[in-house]
């Protein structure tokens, strides 16, 4: 309970999927509860003792439940999320079949709730429309027995439920339309520029690789000392855990020699045993010998220590050419530096792995013209290029 | 960026040299304003731009005295060695090719870089957090080794404090000093 609640407190540094586990451990626990208090009363009060409701309904509840409880022990969340909302969906089918139908009524609203709470757009437009469409049916219906006896107009109250539950599951469609699209586009930005980041570091990378080939250093993760280190490290820090340090040893040996290997020659062995593939699966975010999740966090981490400028300059994040310049041959005289940049320094793997490639002029025009270029150079420029590319291509 | 140029110079060990930018420039921009029929009104602001490594601002007000300081500094902006702007772009852009962003990858868990993924065995995010703690104790080629202090600091101020397991943190922040200790004993330094 008490890691839970930790974790709620921490949300905001949990991850998409452990964000969904955390959903589905709280769904599912509202779900145990609301079960275990409603099933056995509803089963024998409602349904007057009735063999097939009274046992196989607990045991089909009781099922869906564990399915989900195992899918989310399994880490299958999202498989889990589908489960919970399952048992949601059969538990308001369940007691909308019983004698009190406000109360079934409500659980449309619940059902719905539940949904929102996974903020999945697809899961809101399939379960969502589902359990409304259903419900304003069921209002229809069971107008009479929702509004009671005292009901002078039915026609007007089973139309205010069905507008109660349709208008409640148009709301939130439209909130998820609007939040989706802003959510996707900064969400869209974020994974480009940390793409863009790791091509950084992946050239880091290999501009290391290739300085410690040339002074013919030896790699820290081949070093007998440091290998030492981190074998203590990890033994002493084992010792919190369980007093055994020989298994752990052992693995940080198994993390060493994995940065001889071909990592996918290892997971596609059908000899290697499966512990050995999971360790190698897990251990694999964080070789040195390539640009992995350890090697980025270095990598940003030192970034804390570079010198920036003093000056915090509002263009200190601008690249594009048109917003930086302000005449016309200025921005023409950056286009042209640009393209000479591009044509000339040595900015590409080549085949072979190394950074030695310089892009040629075609691949130039092609970037040039591309979408994802209209951050440096607008269109303007581009045409200008594109109408006198010979002499770029000739003198640059 | 500023870390890869700083890596890349590492590994060349040479400047970026502009005077081959401007020959070339010089070059274009006569051929483009034959184009265009019109002055060439590049050339000064190249010969600005190769003064501008050897001149101070107030020598180039003095001599190029149709600009002023603002549009002086404006087109200083442009030079290769004694500014990073041009540069910065230039790698940003090569670097842009190819950066698609498929919507499964925004959801997914890769995308968040961390030493407590959830599945993780903990000897996982043990062995991935001395591993780090190590790294940040020695002498890199683009990053000088961190006192113990400055680690320690830093690992509980920081976002870093996030990313590392709970558990594991605190018992690095409890003994840190045996932590420090075993790294100078096998790798030695102060």
């Amino acid at each position: 309970m008490k890691t839970l609640i930790n974790r709620i407190r921490n949300s905001e540094f949990l991850t998409f999927n452990e964000v969904l586990r955390l959903k589905v451990v709280i769904v599912t626990a509202f779900l145990l509860l609301f079960v275990g208090l409603t099933i056995p009363i509803s089963a024998l009060l409602s349904f007057n003792f009735e063999f097939s409701i009274s046992i196989i309904v607990p045991i089909f509840f009781i099922i869906l439940l564990l399915v989900t409880i195992v899918t989310v022990i399994l880490n299958f969340n999202r498989v889990a999320m589908h489960f919970s909302i399952y048992t949601m969906i059969g538990l308001t089918v369940f007691h909308v079949g019983g004698a009190n139908h406000l109360y079934g009524f409500i659980l449309f609203f619940v059902s719905l709730t539940i949904i929102i709470f996974y903020q999945d757009i697809i899961t809101y437009i399939i379960y969502g429309g589902a359990v409304t469409f259903y419900g304003a049916i069921y209002a229809f219906q069971s107008g009479g027995e929702l509004m009671g006896i005292l009901s002078t107009s039915q026609e007007v109250s089973v139309l205010t439920y069905q507008i109660m539950l349709i208008g409640f599951y148009v709301i939130f469609l439209i909130q998820f339309l609007l939040s989706d699209h802003i959510y996707e586009k900064l969400n869209n930005e974020w994974v480009r520029m940390n793409k863009i980041l790791e091509k950084y570091q992946d050239f880091s990378l290999q501009h290391l690789n290739e300085y410690t080939e040339k002074e013919k250093k030896t790699p820290i993760y081949r070093n007998n000392k440091f290998q030492q280190t981190i074998s203590e490290l990890a033994v002493f820090l084992n010792e919190f855990y369980e007093t055994n340090g020989e298994d752990i040893a052992e693995l940080v040996e198994f993390y060493f020699f994995l940065h001889t290997q071909e990592i996918d020659q290892i997971i596609e062995n059908e000899d290697a045993s499966t512990e050995a593939i999971e360790y190698t699966k897990q251990l694999e975010k964080y070789l040195l010998n390539k640009r992995t999740e350890l090697t980025s966090m270095l990598y940003d981490f030192s970034t804390l220590f570079i010198d920036q400028e003093v000056d915090f300059t509002e263009h200190r994040y601008l690249y594009s050419i048109d917003q930086l310049f302000t005449t016309k041959t200025n921005k023409m005289l950056a286009l042209a530096i640009l393209y000479k940049f591009l044509r000339t320094e040595v900015t590409q793997f080549d085949k072979w792995g190394n950074i030695g490639k310089i892009l040629t002029h075609e691949e130039i025009t092609e970037l040039f013209v591309s979408k994802e270029f209209r951050e440096f150079i607008s269109f303007e420029q581009v045409n200008f290029y594109l109408d006198n590319q010979e002499l770029f291509e000739k003198y640059l | 960026m500023k870390l890869l140029m700083a890596i890349e110079k590492i590994k060349t060990n040479k400047e970026l040299n502009s005077e081959n930018y401007y020959e070339s420039l010089l070059k274009f921009a006569s051929s483009l304003s034959e184009k265009l029929e019109i002055d060439n009104v590049f050339s000064e602001k190249i010969e600005l731009l190769r003064d501008s490594r050897n001149m101070t601002l107030p020598e180039l007000l003095k001599k190029y005295e149709g600009y002023s300081k603002d549009e002086i500094k404006e087109i200083l902006e442009l030079e290769l060695e004694t500014h990073e702007k041009m540069k910065m772009i230039g790698i940003k852009a090569s670097k842009s090719i190819d950066v698609g962003v498929e919507r499964k990858e925004m959801f997914s868990e890769a995308q968040f870089k961390s030493f407590k993924h959830e599945g993780d065995h903990h000897y996982i995010k043990i062995i991935s957090f001395v591993v780090f703690y190590t790294m940040l104790k020695l002498d890199k080629p683009y990053f000088k080794s961190l006192k113990e202090s400055d680690i320690k600091d830093i690992l509980f101020n920081s976002e870093y404090y996030y990313r590392i397991d709970k558990k594991i943190i605190n018992l690095y922040l409890e003994n840190n000093k045996v932590f420090d200790t075993i790294v100078k004993d096998i790798m030695g330094g102060e």
